[in-house]
């Protein structure tokens, strides 16, 4: 791992900056991570499907990790164009479970498939969501039933607006104990290195306590 | 997070791609997924670990998905399938069904339509899951629940339970008290196809005529003066189930005239009305009388006794059985030990040896007490001599033969005090004599109850 890992951002494809930068600029306030806007790169030609109209969203994991920035800790791609996976019709975005790379668009989130147009506003809080949401993906977590949840599955937009843009406590102790793990957050310390204010030595639960 | 329990799913699919891109989806969703390129492996992998969801494409080569569907639901009937098609063929959705899919979805899938019938599919997994594993604790508990022998009478009689389980044939048990005959009854129920329908058991010995008729026949309000409502009878109530008449010999001959015609019509009505009621039910009969003296004797119906005597089980006492006596013991005390949270996990030798020669002329259901007081009062890891203290006394016939009429009685009455853990009322009732006789009797004989 690099010595100060960080999360880029790569637009795929023509994406407007400045959607991007403040996109980069909520994701740095709530992310444990720094969030730096990385080169954009163009789609590449081999994942788009001409029936479906749409990007292979795997595939395009797969370019970001083959193409992409190896200093980063995670890679998010954004792009404007709608992604699909073989087996639906269609996604908002795709992770790696546990790996380095998501993908979010911007296609339906902002109503380009026919939908209503959305606000700024509402679109930055959308694409908030969504990459919150598979980022927590490659940070291990999988999709929550906690009511509200950020990881909580959403199949529509009125589903995504209706999330808080927040984890549950579950999904917050995974994610913590996931950064401690690789060692972003200072490790928890033990109950018995843990001083009472007016002891000398360690107290409640102390070594003399526990087992040898 | 909130965690839940790992469901597995399957997915069969010549497509690799839609096999992991479906695959992926899935863990996400904390899944534990596993996938096929075909039948064959499918059929593998799920003989190996059964499945708890299987998504099958319909068109594959080698086996097609629907015959892959007969073969997995020949194998494990509860398997939930959902069929997985390009192709819209409603033919072969229809024929998916009738084969025992649960579902058939068109691919590619919409995201909330995938959404929702993973839901319903995890939801009815659970109820599969829950119904088998009641019904497993169900059979379990109660298969040969307390009957525990070695002895090949009893091994013989495990047997013929298991056979005529399967019928509908009227049974009548027949043994000394205590010997187990209601729990041959409810071995024979939970191992028939009438399993999941109630075990009713009924004391005919217990009722007066007047209120065993109510009780079996149920009554309309009004029907006497303290019918205040209409009550069910325990025969609409067994309905699709097993009725346990236990103690039938000591049923009225008016009563035996009214329970010979339910049988063979399986028809009657509720006392003090006119309507004709219908019920299902298999018939189990108990006794430790002699049916055939009451015969001779005229107290019992010669045509009711074969209507009963369809099959004849005898449970043979415990005294003819001796080598049960250590199993059961160490049964009841394994039993009565979890229950009182004791650690106590075995019997002494010479308290073994006691009970070994004790005559039991309770059976059973009187060592089964022994134990249990033995386990409340016991204060070592062992059972021990002492906690059993009416077993000692009564060694054999012979040592009995030298005793006095008072030590016989002082004996009887702290043996029976022991059973009913001091208890002087139910002792008294058990003795059929007054508490107060019985409190002299105890201070004559300086007995602490």
């Amino acid at each position: 791992m690099a010595k100060h890992p960080f999360l880029g951002l790569v637009a795929l494809g023509p994406v407007d900056p400045a959607i991007l930068r403040k996109l980069c600029a909520t994701l740095d306030r709530l992310l444990l991570l720094p969030v730096r806007v990385l080169d954009p790169k163009p789609l590449p030609r081999q994942s788009y499907h001409i029936t479906r109209r749409q990007y292979h969203a795997a595939q395009l994991l797969e370019f970001l990790i083959d193409d992409g920035e190896t200093e980063a800790f995670r890679i998010l791609g954004v792009t404007a164009k709608d992604l699909f996976i073989p087996i639906l019709t269609f996604v908002f975005g795709e992770a790696q479970l546990n790996g380095k790379a998501a993908i979010i668009s911007l296609f339906r989130p902002r109503g380009d498939d026919g939908g209503p147009p959305a606000s700024k506003r509402v679109l930055l809080g959308r694409l908030v969501k969504l990459s919150l949401h598979e980022l927590g993906h490659t940070f291990g977590l999988g999709h929550c039933r906690e009511d509200g949840c950020l990881m909580e599955f959403s199949s529509s937009l009125e589903e995504l607006d209706r999330k808080n843009p927040a984890f549950c406590r579950y999904c917050r102790i995974f994610l913590n104990d996931y950064f401690r793990n690789q060692g972003l957050l200072p490790p928890l310390k033990r109950y018995a290195e843990i001083h009472a204010p007016n002891a000398s030595t360690p107290t409640a639960g102390s070594s003399h306590k526990r087992r040898p | 997070m909130v965690p839940h329990k790992k469901v597995r799913i399957l997915i069969v699919d010549d497509e690799l791609s839609i096999r992991e891109s479906l695959r992926g989806w899935l863990k996400r969703g904390g899944y534990q997924v596993e996938t096929a390129a075909g039948g064959p492996e499918a059929l593998a992998k799920n003989a190996e670990n059964r499945f708890d969801i299987i998504f099958v494409d319909v068109k594959m080569p080698e086996i097609d998905g629907l015959t892959l569907l007969k073969k997995l639901k020949e194998t494990d009937a509860d398997a939930i399938i959902v069929m997985m098609t390009a192709h819209g063929d409603i033919r072969d959705a229809v024929e998916a069904m009738k084969l025992g899919a649960y579902d058939y979805l068109l691919k590619p899938f919409d995201l909330e339509e995938l959404n929702l019938t993973i839901e319903k599919l995890v939801r009815m997994q659970a109820l599969t899951m829950e119904n088998l594993i009641l019904r497993e604790r169900v059979a379990t508990f109660t298969r040969f629940e307390n009957l525990v022998s070695q002895a090949p009478a009893m091994v013989q009689l495990f047997e013929t339970i298991v056979d005529v389980a399967q019928t509908d044939a009227t049974v009548l048990i027949t043994g000394e008290t205590g010997t187990g005959k209601e729990l041959v009854a409810r071995a024979i129920h939970a191992q028939s196809p009438r399993c999941y329908a109630p075990f009713i058991a009924i004391n005919c010995g217990a009722f007066t005529e007047q209120l065993l008729e109510s009780e079996l026949f149920g009554h309309e309000k009004g029907a006497f003066t303290d019918a205040k409502n209409t009550k069910k009878g325990r025969l609409e109530m067994v309905n699709a189930g097993t009725l346990f008449l236990d103690e039938v010999g000591d049923i009225s001959m008016k009563m035996q005239i009214d329970l010979l015609r339910v049988l063979e019509t399986r028809e009657f009505s509720r006392v003090g009305g006119t309507a004709t009621l219908r019920s299902d039910f298999r018939v189990i009969a108990a006794t430790n009388q002699d049916l055939q003296e009451a015969i001779h004797k005229k107290t019992f119906r010669a045509d009711l006794y074969y209507r009963l005597n369809v099959v004849h089980l005898q449970v043979p006492p415990l005294r003819e059985r001796p080598e049960d006596i250590p199993l059961l013991a160490q049964h009841f005390l394994r039993c009565y030990a979890t229950e009182t949270n004791k650690k106590i996990d075995s019997i002494q030798p010479e308290a073994m040896e006691a009970l070994r020669r004790y005559p039991w002329p309770g059976n059973v259901r009187e060592l089964e007490n022994a134990i249990e007081r033995a386990v409340v009062v016991g204060k070592n890891r062992q059972i021990q001599l002492n906690d059993l203290p009416f077993v000692i006394p009564l060694g054999g016939a012979a040592e009995m033969e030298k005793l006095s009429l008072d030590e016989m009685e002082r004996q009887h009455i702290a043996r029976v005090l022991a059973i009913e853990a001091g208890n002087l009322s139910t002792t008294a009732r058990i003795l059929r004599i007054n508490r107060s006789t019985l409190y002299a009797k105890v201070k004559k004989y300086g007995l602490a109850p």
